[in-house]
């Protein structure tokens, strides 16, 4: 294409928008740009966030954990690259006040701990928390409430750790960063760095953990993994926030899933909006071009004009409609401000590009193919009107728009196979559909010519038999849209209710550890007692797996999995008669009452392991080895804060075994007090609190359940405009029609009740239409991504018609209403 | 202009319909023809051919000193942008330009330099120097045509075609419209080629060719004929 011909369409541009030809096609192609723009936007930025709140979990972005100080050429890589660093130690040990002696687990920090999340404490033990912005100060130790009465201190004492003593200035409620493994936790005891060589606690092979925190921008993180691979010995593992926790990491995925979807539903309906409204274009233009062949444009230059026309507009609604974008995200931002994290990450530049990018292939993708059409537009239209150009070659259209639809998804979803695969059986639902309706109508046809039928119904149903292959492919976009909007309403609920199944009102808030074998009759009748909802008691024997069918544990393992966690510590192993309520058996069987032997392994560190039904483990417990046969793998529900293990034993299997139990319970706020009671009932008892870590993940999940109902109305309004321009698209036939009728003394209700009872029909079955591809829909997404049981949506059959009928039915009268109004020789002049 | 064996035959449900049959025609430059006949004897058949918007079955068709019944669609195309005007009885005007943008269309396609002047100035010829800036919707059917006027001579055609150029106008408004067709047909010596009901407006012409059966019924028209049409 020549400056030139760039010059010209860029005048026919501007002539057209002076005519107003061109507002449905900006229109449409703005609503594309900043709703996708908008979403991109809101998503990155939300999914930055709740990236940092998985963070605050883990204290940083990234952890790596040793077992000695990191390699000094590490951290400083880590410096070099920008990255913030930050060292803790931590190490169980015993802290000495007067007569009192407590285990403890100490924990030292340096000034900048944590990098990400916050702790909370008190001036005074048990005096109300709040954020703390420091960090023990050399000489200072800052102890855990309950540690206060064990060991009989307060604030100005001093506690001895190791061969250096220390004054306890505060009360430390929270670390974000504390999560993790409850079940040999022992009270915490926080100093500084600096004070570690006093204490003497390092020495040659004493259980110490080192801990580096970094926290960076997302692509230092990624650049630094890279570069750090290879660099790390096998005792330095690198975790990063998003594998940190299991509890979050569900949530986490499924949310960002939706986001997807989400962004994938948007970008369809926008794709629909700009298909129908350049589709218009394009027919609007069919006469222009004819005139201007006879003028003698060639083919090319006519079809060149109206490419470079349409490129024009692509490009210059892009701008605006991303800047468009970024405020439509910065308005829902500030309208969620206090239910958002407080604050959002700054969202990069791809997402502003992609939006952009987005609306320019969806126009050249949609727009593209019917401008084709008119190459094939014969000059002698001028002569005769009826000379449409012959549909365009099916093939090239579809091909052309389902392959910029997939580019674009795939960016989305990042997710290429399965996008093709649902935008190309989707493609072919969509084709099977659009040919059956064309069938039905024909066969209506057939069945009714002749026969008497009102005015109106009589029309109404032979224009859509005329123009089938268009009233298919409006009755196509009506469907979709209600489609897409049906999806995301189904799925957002099911995602809700699946969420608030997942931390349910009375989710344990506590879990009692270290409960005496002999005490354990006396707790569970406390527990009655006193009316408290619990879980059941859990045994647990903490050993050792060394070996996989009689090899040496490391050697059966494959080479990646050598250093895996469960191989570097002792388990956490029960008894159970019964499968525990959350968990799921998925291979083999639970053994009878009263079996001798058996073992049930959780999936996936039997996955990780390479273990199967029927391979023998071999754990060393005590210094006595036990050998038993895996009979099952079990999936455990682990957002369930309930008592979780990996490997559960017949109570036979670990008969005569040194064991404490365990179990968890709900505490409403108001009952605490009974807490007291308890500790002083079972002194030997650990009691840990979750509340602050429940919280945590409760207001996680509220923010995504904004989030999700904030994307829901941004495709709402989407999906809204589509209608609007599907409907718009189809005005210039209408209006025709309606001045003829009105020409010809046809009344006023007549026409409306037939023009609007033309799209109230369609409304209702593209609603049916609609209800059907949804249920489908939904089924695929919920058991295939999302891993959530699916139910029919029964309402959906009923509402989604009757939406349809009514939405569609009120926007089509709205539109035809010009047709009443006009007088009809301005109307016929006009088309 | 001239056509020889000029044979137009389409497939119609009922078989094979000819429009036209073995006609021979010709005209000299600058000389005035009207076509007359029936409807549906291929008035508007023939005249697609000879301006090279349709093409022949077989026969002949030389345009302005060329063959183009064998040309392409878009070499036709080329021909008709630098030869050919037209006038359409539905006028034809684009509804989204504005009456000077339509008359500049045919110059702009054609990458003509001074389109402006030459499209303001012809529009100050037919007398519309105060309508530049409406669209055709604002203008009256007469004027319409004559902004369609202007624009069939913009490119300085060798041939005018006109289809029936009065035919959606009232008679007192296709009076003035035909008086402007024939002024600015003289001042710029076009031949042209119109097709017409109308016997009045054909007798201006220097030959009125009668069509037939799918041919032309002898040179000129006599007085019989004439009443036979009428």
């Amino acid at each position: 294409m020549t400056l030139k011909n760039l010059s010209l369409s860029w005048r026919f541009m501007v002539r057209d928008w002076r005519a107003g030809e061109l507002w449905l096609l900006v229109l449409s192609l703005l609503m594309a740009v900043s709703v996708s723009t908008a979403i991109s936007l809101f998503s990155d930025r939300l999914q930055l966030a709740l990236g940092r709140q998985v963070a605050e979990v883990l204290g940083a972005d990234m952890v790596i954990r040793s077992p000695r100080p990191l390699q000094e050429s590490v951290s400083a890589g880590a410096k070099e690259q920008g990255l913030e660093v930050s060292t803790i130690l931590e190490f169980p040990s015993v802290v000495l006040a007067g007569d009192e002696m407590q285990l403890i687990s100490a924990k030292a920090v340096e000034d900048n701990y944590p990098l990400r999340g916050y702790m909370r404490g008190s001036p005074q033990p048990f005096a109300e928390d709040a954020p703390l912005d420091e960090t023990p100060a050399p000489g200072e130790a800052w102890l855990e409430p309950r540690l206060f009465p064990l060991l009989g201190v307060k604030i100005g004492d001093k506690v001895t750790l190791g061969e250096t003593e220390l004054t306890v200035t505060k009360a430390i409620t929270l670390e974000t960063d504390r999560g993790g493994d409850f079940y040999s936790l022992s009270p915490r005891l926080m100093f500084n760095m600096g004070d570690v060589e006093a204490t003497g606690v390092i020495q040659p092979g004493s259980r110490v953990s080192w801990k580096t925190l970094l926290a960076g921008s997302q692509r230092q993180l990624e650049r630094f993994k890279n570069w750090s691979q290879g660099k790390l010995d096998t005792s330095e593992k690198l975790v990063m926030a998003d594998d940190s926790r299991r509890d979050l990491r569900n949530s986490v995925v499924r949310l960002k899933q939706f986001l997807g979807l989400a962004s994938m539903a948007a970008i369809l309906l926008a794709g629909i909006a700009v298909a129908m409204a350049s589709r218009r274009f394009a027919e609007r233009r069919f006469d222009n071009s004819a005139i201007m062949r006879c003028f003698g444009g060639s083919r090319q230059q006519v079809v060149n004009l109206f490419i470079g026309e349409l490129v024009l507009v692509a490009f210059l609604v892009a701008i605006p409609g991303v800047a468009l974008g970024w405020l439509m995200q910065a308005g829902i931002v500030s309208l969620l401000k206090g239910v958002l994290p407080a604050w959002l990450p700054q969202p990069g530049l791809m997402p502003m590009v992609v939006g952009g990018a987005t609306g320019i292939i969806t126009l050249l993708g949609f727009g593209l193919a019917p401008l084709l059409r008119l190459q094939h537009v014969s000059p002698l239209r001028v002569l005769r009107r009826e000379l449409a150009p012959s549909p365009p070659s099916a093939w090239l259209v579809y091909v052309f728009s389902l392959s910029s639809m997939v580019l674009l998804l795939w960016y989305h979803t990042s997710q290429l196979l399965m996008t093709a695969g649902v935008v190309m059986a989707g493609a072919a639902v969509l084709v099977t559909i659009s040919l059956g309706v064309q069938f039905v109508l024909l066969a209506v046809d057939k069945r009714t010519s002749g026969k008497p039928m009102p005015l109106y119904w009589r029309l109404g149903l032979k224009r859509m038999i005329q123009q089938r292959a268009h009233s298919s492919a409006q009755l196509l976009a009506f469907s979709l849209t209600f489609m897409a909007m049906a999806i995301v309403l189904v799925l957002r609920t099911d995602l809700l209710d699946r969420w608030q199944g997942d931390l349910p009102e009375d989710t344990p808030n506590y879990f009692s550890l270290n409960i005496q074998p002999e005490d354990v009759g006396n707790y569970r009748s406390f527990l009655d007692n006193n009316d408290i909802d619990s879980s059941a008691l859990f045994p647990i024997v903490r050993g050792r797996l060394v070996q996989i069918n009689g090899v040496d544990v490391r050697k059966a393992v494959s080479k990646e999995e050598r250093n895996h966690n469960s191989l570097n510590r002792e388990l956490n192993m029960t008894w159970s008669l019964e499968l525990p309520d959350t968990n799921t058996l998925l291979e083999g069987e639970w053994w009878e009452p009263g079996s001798e032997g058996g073992l049930s392994v959780e999936e996936e560190l039997a996955g990780h392991l390479g273990i199967d039904v029927g391979d023998q483990l071999t754990f060393m417990v005590s210094g006595r080895k036990i050998t038993e046969t895996v009979t099952s793998i079990r999936k455990v529900q682990w957002e369930s804060f309930q008592p979780n293990f990996y490997m559960i034993f017949p109570e036979a299997a670990l008969e005569g075994l040194p064991a404490s139990w365990l179990n968890s319970f709900y505490l409403e706020s108001d009952d605490k007090v009974i807490l007291n009671d308890l500790i002083t009932r079972f002194p030997t008892l650990t009691l840990m609190d979750l509340d602050s870590v429940i919280g945590q993940v409760r207001n996680m999940l509220e923010q995504s359940i904004v989030a999700v109902e904030a994307m829901l109305g941004a495709l709402l309004l989407a999906g809204l405009l589509v209608m609007a321009s599907v409907i718009e698209s189809s005005i210039d036939h209408r209006l025709q029609e309606g001045a003829l009728i009105r020409s010809l003394g046809g009344s006023r209700r007549q026409l409306i009740v037939m023009q609007a009872g033309e799209f109230v029909l369609f409304g209702a079955v593209s609603g049916l239409i609609a209800a059907a591809g949804t249920e489908f829909c939904s089924y695929w997404l919920n058991t295939r991504v999302f891993q959530m049981d699916w139910e029919p949506v029964w309402w959906l059959w009923l509402a989604l018609p009757l939406l349809g009928a009514v939405v569609i039915g009120f926007s089509g009268w709205l539109g035809v209403r010009r047709v009443v109004r006009q007088s009809p020789s301005n109307i016929l002049k006009a088309v | 202009m001239a056509a020889s064996n000029l044979t137009k035959t389409v497939v119609a449900r009922s078989g094979e319909l000819t429009i036209l049959s073995g006609l021979d025609l010709q005209i000299k430059p600058g000389e005035s023809a009207a076509i007359v006949g029936a409807s549906g004897s291929g008035k508007s058949t023939l005249l697609s051919i000879l301006a090279g918007l349709d093409q022949p079955t077989s026969g002949e068709v030389v345009l302005a000193g060329s063959r183009i019944d064998h040309l392409d669609e878009d070499e036709r195309a080329k021909v008709r942008g630098e030869h050919v005007g037209f006038v359409f009885q539905s006028f034809q005007l684009l509804p989204n330009l504005t009456a000077l943008e339509n008359v500049m269309l045919p110059l702009e396609l054609s990458g003509h330099g001074d389109a402006l002047q030459r499209a303001q100035h012809l529009l100050k010829r037919v007398g519309l120097e105060q309508r530049l800036d409406h669209y055709p919707k604002q203008l009256s059917g007469g004027e319409q045509q004559r902004v369609a006027i202007a624009r069939a001579f913009a490119g300085e055609p060798d041939i005018l075609f006109a289809d029936e150029p009065t035919g959606n106008l009232d008679e007192k408004t296709g009076e003035t419209v035909i008086e402007l067709l024939f002024e600015v047909n003289r001042e710029s010596s076009t031949t042209l080629v119109l097709v017409t009901h109308d016997l009045e407006l054909a007798n201006r012409c220097d030959r009125v060719l009668q069509l037939h059966g799918g041919a032309i019924d002898g040179g000129a028209l006599n007085s019989e004929t004439r009443q036979e049409a009428q």
